[in-house]
């Protein structure tokens, strides 16, 4: 989960570092009534879940309170990146003599947690972590580990760079290793972080990004979460299944990603495109397959469907109990190809062999519902 | 010789008690697997399957032997089962449990690493060892002894592969899932050197997926690999950014997509096969030494690499 930059700063804050004042604001006179609290000049961003915002015109600096008219006007309403834009961020304006980029990454890769520092902060880095070029300064630190602040300053006094305030810039360090301890994060950066005249550092923008997983024990995102599904993805989530809608005419349900993605590819190379993709996981059960059947046929554009599952243990009767009851109540005769294999495999066969729109197949081979599904579609 | 679990295995399984549990024990009992007890907190002295449940994980240990464990615990209460089993002592540790925090399994992977033992998983279907038995979850029905090693982040493609085989007369000596999370405590390179170093094993099929960079570190290690191996990497035709059920396979910006993936693995010598099906042939292909991989890929058959294959 990305968790918005105006809610990632109160977390920030309520770990003590400073953050500039702002505002929320989703139509003009909000913004505007912001602006002027902050005393007319402001900085206008667009609230989207996306890095690259800057360079995409996404933030912009407004001297005046016409131009914070001008800049909310432009963007509320608007899409940028792929994103819709229905909330602005209106923040005062702080003048820094230097940005340098903080960040906490879980790296997978490395099974580490890097604390990473750059001394050109500010919208270049991004391009320059992609090209795999950035000089940052990187420790890497034992996942679980109590990390005083100490061993921070230790690492930056001896990186042989100039750093402009050791102790402070350790101890914001130290403080974003643990909030994103505390928060489950996978991500937590800070670019830019900005060095004030008077020597203070302001946390001009923050990403997080939360690891799903550990949503469980944040309640508090959990509920953001979850407000920002749309219906469909929320249902599934109910039913305990995932779903992911997609572009195509094909409805995709299989038990496990993997088996989802082969799935995927095989439709593709047939010249088939899925119109959603759903995996139900390792628990199935008659009401799990048919919630998940009634899901994946419920755009009107779906043709046709393929189920794809492997029981291991779970009884397969009453899946195709659950794939009968789910075509009962959906008119149309749209095909289904189901391929089910596991515990309970024949008489799952032979229940839903005589449905009209069902097309078993019984072999391991997902290239052969494909081809089926695709004589039947096509 | 086999890897991972032989005569000697004596197993454990955390959460037994559970629904999940439960029906797996019997499912690892009626695979042939030595298991020897069960462990839920507050239980002890209950049986299930006819194995007796204890409180720990030391009580197991002592009074039964138990040398393994496999962990069905629920996820908020996965990482202090972990933890129990390797500071008991314990070497060899799977984790079927999905839906673990990304922070939780790193803390197992540190711990693991503190105590020299080998943790499989999380959100992995475990380990088969045909004749010997299983830690986890897959179908015995799909396999069939012989000389093939599997290694999957993916448990239900692997068994969709394990069944390829299968089907064309080529059996196993051993299948591990390592798991779908972005997080794999055991990687690939560490399954495939067991299979390197096992007598037994003639070829290995890798079933790999979009997201991460575990092929692309697998494959540094095959290249230097005796044995072919295959690879179906799954996931080539999945949009970018969007996670696809495994919580690991998701494309960021600039690493993770399957062409990264199989063209590290063509590098290193691996042939790719387009389709689970596909997987049989050129494995045989590859053990009966006929095919060099290079031909696989655009190259010419004159561009072949000596000394491969």
């Amino acid at each position: 989960m990305i968790v918005a930059e105006d809610r990632a700063k109160q977390f920030l804050a309520s770990y003590g570092l400073q953050t500039p004042h702002g505002r929320v604001a989703q139509t003009l006179d909000e913004a505007m009534a912001a602006a002027k609290e902050l005393g007319g000049a402001a900085v206008v961003k667009a609230l989207i879940p996306t890095g690259g915002r800057g360079k995409a015109g996404g933030v912009r600096v407004c001297p005046t309170a016409d131009q914070v008219r001008d800049a909310a006007h432009s963007l509320l309403g608007h899409h940028l990146l792929g994103h819709p834009v229905s909330q602005v961020l209106v923040e005062q304006m702080i003048p820094a003599v230097r940005e340098i980029y903080v960040g906490v990454v879980a790296n997978s890769a490395t099974a580490m947690i890097d604390l990473l520092v750059g001394f050109s902060g500010g919208v270049e880095i991004e391009a320059a972590a992609q090209r795999g070029d950035s000089a940052m300064l990187h420790l890497a630190v034992e996942p679980g580990d109590a990390l005083p602040v100490h061993r921070v300053r230790r690492w930056l006094g001896q990186a042989n760079v100039e750093v402009f305030d050791l102790a402070g810039l350790a101890s914001i360090l130290t403080t974003l290793y643990h909030a994103a301890a505390d928060l489950d994060a996978i991500l937590l950066e800070i670019n830019p972080l900005a060095i004030t005249q008077t020597g203070s550092m302001v946390a001009l923008d923050c990403k997080l990004e939360v690891d799903d997983n550990g949503l469980v024990r944040q309640p508090e995102l959990l509920e953001l979460y979850c407000a920002s599904l749309s219906d469909r993805v929320l249902r599934a989530r109910t039913l305990g299944v995932s779903y992911v809608p997609l572009d195509g005419d094909i409805g995709v349900i299989t038990s496990g990603a993997g088996l989802g993605m082969a799935t995927l590819d095989l439709l593709k190379r047939a010249g088939l495109s899925p119109a959603n993709f759903l995996d139900t996981g390792g628990g199935i059960s008659e009401a799990l397959v048919k919630g998940s059947l009634e899901l994946i046929l419920e755009p009107a554009q779906v043709k046709g469907a393929i189920i794809n599952l492997y029981g291991g243990i779970n009884r397969m009767l009453e899946a195709a109990k659950g794939i009968v009851a789910a075509l009962q109540n959906i008119p149309g005769n749209r095909p289904v190809v189901v391929k089910i294999l596991g515990n309970q495999q024949e008489e799952a066969w032979a229940l839903l062999e005589p449905e009209p729109n069902v097309h078993v197949i019984r072999v391991i081979q997902t290239e052969e519902a494909v081809s089926r599904l695709a004589q039947l579609v096509g | 010789m086999t890897i991972l679990l032989d005569n000697d295995t004596r197993g454990l399984v955390q959460g037994i008690t559970g629904k999940v549990g439960q029906a797996q024990t019997h499912w690892m009992l009626q695979a042939g697997t030595r298991l020897v007890a069960g462990v839920t907190p507050g239980r002890r002295g209950q049986q299930v399957e006819g194995l007796p449940v204890y409180d720990t994980v030391w009580d197991a240990i002592e009074n039964e032997g138990a040398n393994a464990s496999v962990i069905f615990v629920p996820a908020p209460f996965a990482r202090d089962a972990a933890f129990e089993a390797l500071d008991a002592g314990l070497k060899l540790v799977i984790v079927v449990t999905e839906h673990i925090p990304m922070r939780d399994t790193l803390e197992i992977k540190v711990r693991a690493r503190w105590a020299g033992a080998r943790v499989i998983g999380p959100n992995c279907p475990g380990i088969f060892v045909p004749g010997v038995g299983k830690l986890g979850i897959m179908p015995a029905g799909i396999f069939r002894h012989g000389s093939v090693g599997v290694v999957g982040r993916s448990a239900t493609l692997s068994y969709e592969v394990i069944g390829n085989l299968t089907d064309a007369g080529l059996g196993q000596t051993a299948a591990v899932g390592i798991g779908g999370d972005p997080v794999a405590c055991t990687g690939f390179t560490d399954v495939l050197r067991l299979f390197e170093a096992d007598e037994l094993t003639r070829g290995v099929v890798l079933v790999g997926e979009i997201g991460g960079s575990a092929e692309e570190q697998a494959a540094e290690y095959i290249a230097t690999m005796s044995k072919p191996v295959v690879a179906l990497i799954a996931g080539r035709a999945v949009p970018p950014g969007r996670r696809f059920g495994h919580a690991g396979a998701i494309v960021r910006a600039g690493s993770g997509a399957a062409e990264q993936k199989i063209r590290a693995l063509r590098e290193a010598g691996v042939s790719i096969a387009d389709t689970p099906a596909q997987i049989p042939a050129l494995l045989q292909e590859r053990i009966a030494g006929v095919t060099d991989p290079v031909s696989y890929a655009t190259a010419p058959p004159s561009a072949a690499r000596p000394g491969q294959g």
